[in-house]
């Protein structure tokens, strides 16, 4: 695998960079996660020069990982974090690492990976635990084992309970939050004849 | 330039070399032969004389007396293909003792044709002049006219007519050039001739020209006056700019006349002074067109009124008689009474038991709607009532027994109008009568629907028929304040009816305003829960604020139901807060309307475009395709609504919104206009700004045609009405999907 990569410097303005197909389940759950800091808030409008170098700069020892489709199109299945704040703040250049064949790589495994992983410190206190249970049951089923691996369960309770080691009523809780958020309620015209 | 090309400038081609050097000789000779003093108050403008008499030797001069050379033209019949040479060597055939005096008319008349010549549309005079001098200097019994010409007058048209009225000699002759010197002597013409070059230039239809005053593209002469004048960018006149240059001229004619009255010979003048009559006549019509509302020809004056129903009181045992009055007071006409097209009724029992009544249901379109959306909805529950006062019970009742024959009661009833119009020197004819009704409800403020509703007559023409729902009471008052006009001294208690109903007429698609407030509140909770779900749901998000933007924009501006919405962004201009809709396919571009939008309106505009951005960061990391799709809204190149279905983008159309709306509501979906329509109404929003908001054509025309008096200030109060309905009435908050969703 160290054979098949390579680290490049790209201008996104002569490349087209898009989302993997197999990575995009767990590009849009990332999308969801909401972290103790609010990036967003900070790179929006007021963004100052020093917020593009930190970005930047951040990005540099963060590269987006892709795979080269055809010449200039690249689809990145992780390492997407700082990259969306380059888009956001308009940095041009970005660093990736180019895989150069597809040839056994699992894209959705490492994508769901690669959230894992970020994901495991900076979730937001008040929601962590909810938003453990969303993550886990979000993940595929064939994939589970091999990511979670120790804390591996079939009940996605049990596993939070194992990875973060809060209670069991903790996790249950959570669990009942995170499925009450998913509740389909009527419909608008039902409402409108109550 | 030199005065041989000036020379050469001057008159038609045709001459041989030698001719034409022999004119320019003449010309010279002229000139050369006149001093400073014997010229009048002109001058060439370039010196062109000073320059002559510095290079003219003293024998060509001398070719001014060569008379064989005259002889030779007429003996070879060439004068009338050369009437300038001929013009030229006639002077030889002028006797010594005038010679002074024709030296100085020659060289006047060619000088005064030389400038006339600069213009379009002088040929004509010129060429008579030339001909009249010509025949002057050599008809023996014209030349005693030179006799009363001097040499050092002014010469003017006036200068040449009391020479005519004078000597009775040649008056046609005398006639022309009083012309060519009257068109001259006016002041010194520095008109430049019109040469426009002809390019076959096509103009797209999307790039209007620019009719802004500009220069002339004649270049003008260093020393001579510059002026500004109005021309089109594009040099041809097509389909596509004529009504532009129209419109251009229409607004421009006073300034023309103003520019032209100060430099233009009579001719230019008069056209100038014609469009300004024009101009006058077109501002004076709109005048009338305003003031029909109370003084078109067709209304009886009040005195007329008065004394038709005190006739009609004074004998209303007389069926003629009564069914005038009914004519006047429901503005039916007698043939519609007699030919039974109205029905008089009186209820034995209830509120109505009272009064004869004209009962009237509109045939207006049904709407196929699910039953349980029916509940939502306020339907019509009731018919027109036009109550007749009770004080003509009896004629009534008479007339309905007598069922009288049409021809033979509409003459007794015609003898009787020539008798009161013969007694009280009044004009009344029946389509006058029948007409008062109307013309008083205009006046009253009724619109062009409580009016058709009223008459009974033509509610399937009448557009805005269709979207307004009317509470009879409000047309009672209306019938019952009619009645009250006709009695204003209350001498016949024609206005009697008292009694209150809660019946209403007309659509049959009225939302109910409560409704309307809880779809919104409905919508706006699922919105933040959708936003709360974030970016896996971001699909539904953004279809639900898709339709909640439309909805708000389409009440707030009354569009049609129509493929691409509001079409692109570029149809809003959010400066100036206003919208251009073109939401009548089949009429074309040109049915388009511009309207204001309401403030909340814009605020959720805003806010969707904002949306667009946002998700746009969003889309472009999982497909550059869906990217550039939300790029090319954002610029305008795409329609600017549209849902996103199985990840994919696609444009609104009926169909589509229709089968989104089943789960919302199920209704027809321009509900929307019958909700405002009404609504405007029912808050007494001015009739023509109603018809110009939905985009009716109403009694006064288009109402944004050039005649209209419908203004963008109209407008403006219908948008701060509808704000109104929109914040307060039906407390819809805008909703920004910004704030929830983290990228």
């Amino acid at each position: 695998m160290k054979t098949n990569r390579t680290l490049k410097n790209i201008k996104l303005s002569r490349c087209n960079v898009q989302c993997h197909d197999d990575a995009k389940n767990a590009f849009r759950h990332s999308k969801n996660i909401k972290t103790y800091a609010d990036l967003n808030k900070r790179f929006g409008a007021s963004a100052t020069a020093e917020d593009v170098e930190f970005v930047r700069e951040n990005q540099q020892i963060n590269p987006l990982i892709c795979i080269k489709t055809r010449a200039g199109n690249m689809r990145f299945f992780s390492g997407w974090r700082w990259y969306q704040y380059c888009l956001l703040l308009g940095v041009d250049d970005i660093e990736i690492i180019e895989f150069r064949t597809s040839e056994g790589i699992n894209f959705e495994k490492y994508s769901w990976q690669y959230l894992l992983s970020e994901h495991v410190f900076d979730m937001q206190k008040a929601e962590s635990l909810a938003q453990w249970v969303n993550l886990i049951e979000a993940i595929p089923s064939s994939l589970k084992h091999q990511l979670l691996s120790s804390s591996y369960s079939r009940s996605s309770q049990v596993a939070v309970q194992k990875m973060t080691g809060c209670t069991r009523e903790a996790a249950r809780w959570a669990a009942k939050k995170s499925a009450e958020s998913g509740v389909q309620t009527d419909s608008v015209f039902e409402q409108l004849l109550r | 330039m030199s005065i041989t090309y000036k020379v050469r400038q001057l008159f038609d081609d045709g001459y041989s070399f030698n001719q034409r050097k022999l004119i320019e000789s003449h010309c010279a000779s002229l000139s050369y032969f006149m001093s400073d003093n014997e010229l009048f108050n002109f001058l060439f403008t370039d010196d062109a004389f000073t320059e002559l008499r510095n290079k003219i030797k003293e024998e060509d001069a001398k070719l001014l007396t060569r008379s064989d050379l005259y002889d030779s033209v007429k003996a070879t019949k060439q004068i009338e293909k050369l009437p300038f040479y001929s013009f030229v060597t006639s002077i030889s055939k002028v006797s010594t003792d005038d010679f002074s005096v024709a030296k100085t008319l020659q060289l006047n008349v060619l000088v005064a044709a030389y400038e006339l010549k600069k213009l379009v549309g002088y040929e004509d005079y010129i060429a008579r002049a030339l001909d009249a001098t010509r025949i002057i200097f050599t008809t023996n019994k014209y030349q005693s006219v030179l006799g009363l010409l001097k040499s050092h007058e002014t010469y003017t048209g006036k200068y040449f007519i009391e020479i005519r009225d004078q000597c009775n000699l040649a008056p046609h002759h005398l006639t022309a050039l009083a012309s060519l010197f009257g068109k001259y002597s006016a002041k010194l013409p520095s008109i430049n001739k019109r040469t426009r070059v002809v390019q076959p230039k096509a103009v797209t239809p999307d790039k209007k020209p620019n009719y802004t005053n500009k220069e002339s593209v004649v270049p003008f002469e260093d020393d001579e006056p510059k002026y500004t004048e109005i021309l089109a960018t594009e040099d041809i006149v097509t389909s596509n700019n004529g009504d532009h240059l129209e419109k251009i001229t229409d607004e421009k004619t006073a300034t023309c006349y103003l520019e032209f009255s100060l430099i233009a010979p009579d001719e230019v003048e008069k056209s100038a002074r014609l469009q300004a009559q024009m101009a006058n006549s077109i501002a004076a019509n709109i005048e009338r067109r305003e003031k029909s509302l109370t003084t078109e020809f067709r209304f009886l004056t009040q005195r007329e009124v008065k004394i038709l129903v005190e006739e009609c009181m004074r004998n209303i045992d007389d069926p003629h008689f009564g069914l005038l009055l009914l004519s006047l007071i429901t503005g039916r006409t007698i043939s519609e009474f007699l030919g039974n097209e109205v029905v008089m009724t009186k209820a034995e029992k209830g509120k109505l038991s009272d009064h004869f009544v004209i009962r009237y249901k509109p045939s207006l379109p049904e709407y196929e709607i699910i039953e349980k959306a029916r509940t939502l909805l306020n339907q019509p529950i009731g018919e027109v009532l036009l109550i007749l006062p009770q004080c003509m019970n009896s004629v009534i009742s008479n007339i309905i027994r007598l069922n009288l024959a049409i021809d033979s009661t509409k003459q007794a009833i015609s003898d009787c109008i020539s008798l009161m119009n013969k007694r009280h020197c009044t004009r009344f004819t029946l389509a006058k009568i029948s007409s008062v009704m109307s013309f008083y409800l205009i006046k009253a403020g009724a619109d062009a629907a409580e009016i058709a509703l009223m008459k009974g007559s033509a509610v399937e023409q009448h557009a805005s028929c269709y979207y307004y729902q009317v509470p009879v009471q409000k047309l009672i008052d209306l019938h019952q304040g009619f009645l009250l006009y006709l009695d204003s001294n209350r001498k016949y208690d024609l206005s009697d009816f008292r009694k209150k109903t809660d019946l209403t007429v007309g659509s049959a698609l009225q939302l109910q305003e409560d409704t309307a407030k809880k779809l919104f509140t409905v919508l706006y909770k699922k919105l933040l829960k959708k936003r709360q779900m974030g970016w896996e749901n971001i699909e539904l998000l953004h279809n639900y604020f898709t339709v909640y933007t439309l909805f708000i924009l389409n009440l707030s501006t009354g569009h049609r139901p129509v493929k691409h919405p509001y079409h692109t962004i570029d149809s809003f201009d959010l400066e100036s807060s206003t919208v251009f809709l073109a939401d009548k396919e089949s009429r074309s571009n040109s049915a388009g309307r511009v309207l204001k939008l309401p403030s909340l309106a814009k605020e959720q505009l805003s806010h969707y475009l904002s949306h667009l951005r946002h998700i746009h960061h969003y889309f472009v990391q999982l497909s550059s395709q869906d990217g550039k799709y939300i790029t090319d809204i954002l610029e305008g190149v795409l329609p600017l609504f549209s849902f996103i279905q199985d990840n994919q983008f696609q444009t609104i159309t009926p169909k589509l919104l229709d089968d989104f709306c089943v789960d919302l509501l199920p209704i027809p979906l321009n509900w929307n206009r019958h909700f405002i329509r009404t609504w405007l109404r029912d808050n007494n929003v001015k009739p023509g700004s109603v018809d110009a908001f939905m985009g009716h054509v109403n009694g006064d025309g288009d109402p944004f045609s050039r005649y209209s008096g419908v203004s963008m200030k109209d407008l403006d109060e219908v948008a701060r009405f509808l704000n109104q309905l929109l914040s307060k009435n039906l407390e819809i908050k805008p909703f920004s999907s910004v704030e929830g969703l983290r990228l």
